[in-house]
């Protein structure tokens, strides 16, 4: 295979050599432990300090970040920090980072309670409103799905949450939105997750960001006290660097960035022919990540059909492709057909027009190909 | 004082004048399973010894010797030259942390030993006694053993426990077989059972790419790479399918798509067979559990083979095949859900009990010999 169009940026997205190359002295001149007391030691703690400084002003008015191994960390760090007593409430379009920490926490007794969806995947807020009482102690909501790319407005979510119980502790998934829609995390946002590797960073960084508000944070980790306590075990040096210079990369051209995949977006869409393929996202979804069904066709052979040309797509979550259907769509209440022939194409800020007009004049051929074959 | 690995076999006594062929493939087939370890083997009347291993692969010894067929039994011993006090101090060592009822039992192969088996146990039981207040004698229904084998002047081996192996014949002893693997629950488990009987396996899979992806091939790697751990080895073939189902697909009528891909798997298996002196097809049908394995389907898929199709599994429930699945490690592989051969071009209603005089008919539009032949020069080889 010769050069291969990468279009499962969602799963994860490809190193930035750049960072990589300016973090590489972190890997060999600067390896010293940072909770060590000697000079080397502080210094390094000092640049993590710098890194956790660039990374929390990047979306947020100066919160906390906590380094972790990734978003799935983050995430059940905040989850089974809060939810030991009365009530949680999430929705049922979160990664399964988040459903299943939920469904373990019911499992085991525990009131978890998950709001229904719009057709495009994004949280129906009337029903997560109606299921927060004055017990609900902890409220998760994603912020930009990760199969659709439906992107919830946290901010005004959470200061409806807020409205009907104040003392809840609100988290978000922020993973698939971080460094990629521009925002800013308001004050009624408690906790945030976000992952290095889906923003051109590396795969084993992840960060939880904890409003100063916030005291009772329990670590999920437990040892030498590292991260303020909250997450123990020696920093991952070199991989905070690199996140943290992909951070700025990303904050330089943020808007331009977003301005373009939207143009992709676009292209992408039109450039399809629709008599073939469902569009499940919508027009509001991220801009970088598109979820379409090819109609009662499989989703993974048209995948394996694109591959053969040198392209690759996704089908459903990464995470999720484990099980046949996608969980989520299936309980928006998409038809089998329909959940068969669900694919996801998800862009970066490198990806251009030319790569998904390639791309879409590919699938609406494979797609006749397939038909065909198929006697449909 | 050192630790010996005592293997035992069990049925290649009964096997008469062929005894010593059958322990000469068991010698090699363990011989094979321990290529990577430094050890001594030794022969002995009825047992084979693992002496002069590094004591921290002792576990890893006694995992690949699980996976070797015709051994029945194995303990971990202690040998210790045949001394009364030396012996006893390995005895009481074995029962130091143990509670309950024991009984000693002596085996005197050593006759000049200067006391009766049942002495010696008398006295090493005494000894246990006292060292071992949780302890109290038992002879009838122990919760332990302490075996005593005297072998020679210059060891006796001591030993508790008597680890179940995994049986059967040795490989190699039974012909060789095609196995033929889907990536499912069962195949795996039909090639576990025809190695216990001693035979040798090849596998063969067929593959339809884009109709399944390489994780679906990846799959059916690792389960014939589990399932080769049994035999020794072997050869996976990767028969390229997807030109053969389309062509199904296109000419024949939709309710017989499984039993015209059984008839053409079967055909191809068996040329693929007879190319590497496979003598049998081994297949994973189980009676009536899905609608290719009635006796009326597996009639037709049967009716185009002339070697003979072993099915192990035939009067196996599921649960039973599962039970063994997780035995053999195979089970957390074979559920992965990707795109199996049959479920894109699967019909809504399969024929349950197809006649073999319209099978006929309806094969019949196909050119069965091309596309075989353009299958076979295509197949991809694996050794594991």
């Amino acid at each position: 295979m010769g050069n291969i169009l990468y279009f499962d940026n969602a799963a994860t997205t490809k190193p930035l050599i750049s960072a990589i190359e300016k973090a590489s002295v972190y890997n060999t001149e600067k390896f010293y432990n940072a909770s060590a007391l000697y000079h080397n030691g502080l210094e390094i703690s000092k640049e993590l300090a710098y890194s956790r400084q660039i990374i929390s002003r990047s979306i947020s008015d100066d919160f906390d970040v906590i380094f972790t191994s990734c978003g799935t960390e983050s995430d059940n760090t905040a989850i089974f920090s809060y939810c030991k007593r009365g009530n949680a409430v999430t929705t049922l379009g979160e990664h399964s980072a988040v459903h299943n920490a939920f469904t373990t926490l019911k499992n085991n007794g525990y009131d978890a309670r998950f709001a229904t969806l719009n057709k495009d995947g994004s949280v129906n807020i009337n029903s997560l409103l109606s299921l927060i009482d004055k017990n609900t102690v902890f409220v998760s909501v994603v912020h930009v799905n990760n199969e659709t790319g439906a992107v919830n407005d946290i901010n005004k979510i959470a200061k409806l949450v807020k409205g009907i119980n104040s003392r809840i502790v609100f988290h978000s998934d922020g993973v698939q939105a971080f460094m990629k829609i521009p925002y800013k995390l308001c004050d009624e946002i408690d906790l945030y997750s976000v992952s290095a590797h889906k923003i051109n960073a590396l795969k084993g960084v992840g960060a939880l960001f904890k409003n100063k508000k916030i005291r009772n944070l329990k670590p999920y980790l437990i040892g030498g006290g590292q991260e303020s306590g909250l997450r123990s075990g020696t920093e991952n040096v070199f991989g905070i660097k690199v996140f943290e210079y992909a951070t700025e990369t990303h904050l330089k051209t943020l808007k331009t960035d977003y301005s373009k995949a939207l143009e992709l977006k676009n292209e992408f869409i039109n450039g399809l022919n629709l008599n073939r393929f469902t569009i499940i996202s919508s027009e509001t979804s991220s801009p970088y990540v598109i979820c379409l069904s090819a109609n009662g066709l499989k989703g993974e052979v048209l995948q394996h059909m694109l591959e053969n040309d040198g392209v690759i797509i996704g089908t459903g979550s990464a995470c999720s492709s484990k099980s046949p259907h996608s969980r989520m769509l299936k309980s928006i209440g998409y038809e089998p057909s329909v959940l068969d022939g669900v694919i996801r194409i998800s862009f970066s800020f490198e990806t251009t027009i030319n790569e998904v007009k390639t791309l879409t004049t590919l699938l609406n051929e494979k797609v006749e190909i397939l038909l065909k074959t198929m006697n449909l | 004082m050192k630790k010996v690995i005592i293997i035992r076999w069990g049925e290649l006594h009964l096997k008469g004048k062929n005894r010593d062929y059958f322990q000469n493939l068991l010698e090699e087939n363990i011989k094979k399973a321990l290529k990577d370890f430094e050890y001594k083997f030794v022969k002995i009347i009825g047992r084979y010894l693992i002496e002069d291993f590094l004591d921290l692969e002792e576990t890893s010894i006694l995992n690949k010797l699980k996976k070797v067929s015709g051994i029945h039994t194995a303990s971990i011993a202690t040998s210790v030259t045949t001394d009364l006090d030396e012996i006893t101090k390995v005895a009481v060592e074995l029962s130091k942390y143990k509670r309950g009822t024991f009984k000693v039992e002596t085996r005197r192969a050593y006759k000049e030993f200067p006391m009766q088996s049942t002495e010696i146990s008398r006295v090493i039981g005494g000894a246990i006694l006292r060292e071992n207040d949780n302890l109290s004698v038992d002879v009838h229904e122990p919760d332990f053993t302490v075996y005593i084998d005297m072998r020679d002047k210059n060891s006796t081996l001591c030993y508790t426990d008597v680890i179940k192996m995994m049986g059967g014949m040795p490989v190699g002893s039974a012909a060789k077989g095609m196995l033929m693997i889907s990536g499912g629950i069962d195949s795996p488990v039909a090639g576990y059972m025809m190695a216990k009987r001693g035979m040798k396996l090849d596998a063969i899979h067929f593959h339809s790419y884009p109709y399944t992806g390489e994780a679906a091939k990846e799959k059916v790697i690792t389960l014939a790479k589990k399932v080769s751990e049994f035999t020794g080895g072997m050869n996976l073939f990767v028969v390229p399918f997807t030109e053969i189902q389309e062509a199904i697909h296109e000419k024949c009528p939709e309710e017989y798509m499984i039993t015209m891909m059984r008839r053409f798997m079967m055909r191809i298996s068996e040329k693929v067979a007879s190319f590497h002196n496979a003598q049998a097809i081994i297949t994973g049908e189980s009676l009536g559990q899905v609608a290719s394995q009635t006796v009326e389907s597996i009639n037709s898929s049967n009716s185009v083979a002339t070697i003979p199709v072993l099915r192990p599994l035939i009067a196996f429930d599921k649960v039973e095949i599962i039970e063994i699945a997780e035995k053999i490690d195979t089970y957390e592989t074979s559920i992965l859900p990707y795109e199996d051969c049959c479920t894109v071009f699967l019909p809504k209603y399969p024929i349950i009990k197809p006649k073999l005089d319209k099978v006929l008919k309806v094969e019949s539009v196909l050119d069965v010999d091309a596309l075989i032949s353009r299958a076979i020069q295509n197949i991809e080889k694996i050794e594991l």
